[in-house]
């Protein structure tokens, strides 16, 4: 049966190529990057949005808050709690596990307090890989993420791995 | 080029706050039971996290607006309250730097992720 889901999810990730999704990153507020530093216990961020003046960082931030706005609602969620549109080609019921293996970020500019910033996305390659008695899928997922002006601020790859599940 | 090794470790507390600050809602990051169904010990650190670790350990030796890309793969998934260090090396690379980084189990050395940067001697911004 899992077998058949991943065939029937490579299917679905072929025909999903090409199409792109676009989304507004929402204007950066000062208590977005005090709530990226404290999660992710970065003190010396968290100090610096204390100070006067615009606070700024890394696109690492635009990577981490990937999550497209708006939310998905509930309807939105697989069952497994993973929104549908970052398990991409896997259906509500399929017996398929959705793990990411890593990425790569390129770096144009900084990421400022007060500015929007715009993120275009696009699966731009599906790959079968692992052994033939356990196979997975290798899906590549390309955002640009641009600001108000349209400059590049920076390319994120990232790499979504798909099995299925052992009984 | 010195770069100092850090060392972490996430409480399920910790997770919980990244899942909700980020809205991620996969269940293996919160869910005990049901990472367990899903063949893992317990829940697991987001991968964002392990490129957000490897970055940390990055930018404590050099700064961050110099930093042209970042790559990094995740080889083993890390459960909640297992401590990690991270190491990195640099060398000169095309008038720049090359780091590479790796971040290891502390308690039996399990190579857990690894990245890649490519650091200039000018900052992006200028």
């Amino acid at each position: 049966m899992g077998m058949n889901a991943l065939v029937a999810a490579e299917k679905r990730l072929h025909r999903l190529l090409g199409q792109v999704e676009e989304w507004t990153v929402p204007r950066v507020r000062r208590e977005d990057l005090a709530t990226w530093g404290a999660v992710t216990r970065d003190d010396h961020l968290v100090k610096a949005t204390s100070r006067l003046g615009p606070s700024r960082t890394s696109p690492m931030f635009l990577v981490g808050q990937l999550q497209p706005h708006p939310w998905p609602t509930l309807d939105g969620l697989r069952a497994d709690g993973l929104a549908f549109r970052d398990s991409p080609g896997a259906g509500a019921d399929d017996p398929i596990a959705v793990l990411h293996g890593g990425g790569r970020v390129e770096f144009h500019g900084e990421v400022h307090e007060g500015s929007a910033y715009h993120a275009r996305r696009e699966i731009v390659v599906v790959e079968r890989k692992g052994r033939p008695e356990n196979p997975f899928l290798r899906v590549t997922v390309l955002t640009h993420f641009t600001d108000d002006h349209g400059s590049l601020v920076a390319v994120y790859e990232e790499h979504i791995l798909l099995r299925e599940v052992q009984a | 080029l010195n770069v100092p090794e850090l060392r972490f470790s996430w409480t399920r507390l910790d997770l919980f706050r990244f899942s909700a600050a980020t809205g991620n809602a996969h269940r293996i990051h919160y869910d005990v039971e049901h990472a367990r169904a899903e063949g893992l010990d317990s829940v697991v650190v987001h991968t964002t996290l392990h490129a957000v670790m490897l970055w940390r350990t990055l930018t404590a030796a050099v700064d961050e607006a110099k930093v042209r890309s970042f790559a990094w793969r995740n080889h083993v998934p890390l459960v909640a309250d297992r401590a990690v260090v991270v190491r990195g090396q640099a060398e000169r690379h095309e008038g720049g730097w090359r780091v590479t980084l790796a971040e290891h189990a502390i308690d039996d050395d399990t190579l857990v992720a690894s990245g890649e940067a490519l650091v200039d001697d000018e900052a992006y911004d200028g």
